[in-house]
């Protein structure tokens, strides 16, 4: 199938006169990890709205923010850049270039 | 020639495209129009409008830096990205502990109200061109021109 999506997010780090690193990054392995990775925190959040609150003060509030904001849904918002970036195949976000490091990060 | 081709050509100068990728959006820009649409071919072309619509239509915010000596700076952020992300700052707001919360509404600034999304869709309709252009002169750098725009 024809496709214009994204397929690596490539990190170039580069020192002048010395080394270099290329990090790529499979968009779409990423984006099928993080679609998983919110499904299963989705039934963990429901398990723990099952589970009544804890007697001890300390692990009470520690628990509580999954209770406050709904971790799946910060998951999918995640995902959601993720997928959004995907589309823009060819792009170059970040280019820095200062006197001795040169870091670009692109799709392709 | 059309200000889809002329987009096409801008977009592959500033290196956003390749030759290769350009030279396809404009195979299939010409296919588009000079072709009649068959029944069956209806999904291939709205994935074609996909990708023309990913390069042409989309706005981006641009920041730029260039330095006298070695700076340069150069970020393309899509505005549909940065109203994704925006649900992620809703989320990140949460996490802000409630004590700081009640100091910031006592300053008059009101956390749950914020509406980011409404922001970013505000300088996606109505921003276009040169939001900051600043010029200074640094004794390292020399003059540095910094340059932030939607696009």
């Amino acid at each position: 199938m024809w496709s214009n999506y994204a397929k690596v997010l490539i990190i170039r780090v580069k020192l002048k006169g010395s080394w270099g690193l290329l990090f790529p990054v499979p968009v779409l392995v990423v984006d099928e990890f993080l679609e998983t990775l919110t499904e299963l925190v989705w039934v963990g959040e429901m398990t723990l709205k099952c589970l009544p609150l804890h007697k001890d003060h300390k692990t009470r509030k520690l628990m509580s923010w999954t209770k406050a904001i709904s971790p799946s849904g910060l998951m999918e918002s995640f995902q959601g850049v993720i997928k959004e970036l995907g589309r823009y195949k060819g792009l170059n976000i970040v280019e820095v270039k200062t006197g001795e490091v040169w870091v670009k990060i692109s799709l392709k | 020639m059309s200000s889809e081709k002329m987009k096409i050509l801008e977009m592959i100068q500033e290196g956003k495209l390749t030759a290769a990728e350009g030279m396809e959006l404009l195979k299939v820009m010409e296919e588009e129009s000079s072709s009649e649409k068959e029944p069956g071919t209806q999904e291939f072309d709205l994935e074609k409008k996909e990708v023309l619509r990913s390069a042409t239509g989309d706005r981006f915010l641009r920041v730029r830096v260039l330095g006298e000596k070695a700076l340069k700076v150069n970020v393309n952020v899509p505005l549909s990205l940065i109203r994704s992300a925006s649900k992620l700052l809703v989320y990140a707001m949460s996490f802000v502990p409630a004590d700081k919360r009640a100091e910031l509404e006592q300053k008059g600034l009101d956390l749950q109200a914020l509406d980011i999304e409404e922001l970013v869709r505000l300088v996606e309709e109505t921003v276009d061109g040169k939001i900051v252009d600043v010029e200074v002169t640094d004794p390292m750098e020399g003059r540095i021109k910094v340059e932030v725009c939607v696009e």
